[in-house]
């Protein structure tokens, strides 16, 4: 197998975890909010929340380095971060949005869950954005 | 004015036989990379048109035209 198939293989592997990732993190997000051991899936949120955010930061390809890496994080890989980098920040300005018209209510979401939901709607957001363009760049 | 940029990549590449694959692998980039500036979704960087033009052995201004630039050449007096 060449190089350049085996980067795209792993492309598609990366774009495929990004979505179950996304899923994951809004399936605890879910359960961060189930009177079942939150705290338990508050921990796991965060673990699944900072395992994306390094997903979708360049950092973890950029500390490897040889041909392989340099596939993997080429000129359309890094406009496809910077654009769903772009939509997570939209997104979560309109949650953040969203979050100050439910906060009118009192007692319903504390500080911490509005904050939960802003950090997931902008990671998610991002997360599905770069997947789909990896995926279609990849056609 | 919107300005557009056609690029004639793929008429290049199949005049020498080449897949996507084969020219991502004389650049040294994804076979996604040139998809997507052939389909005209990337815009590409400066260096990367150069090295395109140089694995095609062809000018960079015959791989990239502007569509309705509505630039004019600048003229010396």
């Amino acid at each position: 197998m060449s190089l350049i198939e085996l980067a795209e293989r792993k492309a598609h592997a990366r774009a495929l975890g990004l979505y179950v990732f996304a899923g994951l993190t809004v399936v605890m997000l879910g359960l961060t909010f189930s009177t079942w051991r939150p705290s338990f899936f508050e921990g796991m949120w965060l673990g699944f929340t900072l395992v994306s955010t390094l997903y979708l930061s360049p950092l973890a390809t950029r500390l490897k380095s040889g041909p392989l890496a340099q596939l993997l994080e080429d000129e359309v890989t890094r406009d496809h971060r910077r654009t769903s980098s772009a939509i997570g920040f939209w997104a979560g300005l309109l949650a953040a949005a969203a979050m100050l018209a439910v906060g009118s209510v009192p007692g319903l979401l504390s500080a911490s869950d509005s904050a939960r939901i802003i950090f997931t709607a902008a990671i998610v957001v991002a997360q599905v954005r770069l997947a789909t363009l990896e995926l279609q760049a990849a056609r | 004015m919107a300005e557009t940029l056609r690029n004639t990549l793929k008429a290049e590449r199949e005049r020498l036989d080449l897949t996507q694959a084969a020219l991502a692998e004389r650049v040294g980039v994804s076979r996604k990379t040139i998809n997507t500036v052939e389909n005209g979704v990337f815009v590409p960087s400066t260096i990367l048109a150069l090295k395109l033009a140089t694995a095609l052995d062809r000018p960079v201004e015959a791989l990239f035209q502007l569509d309705d630039s509505g630039v004019s050449p600048k003229q010396d007096t």
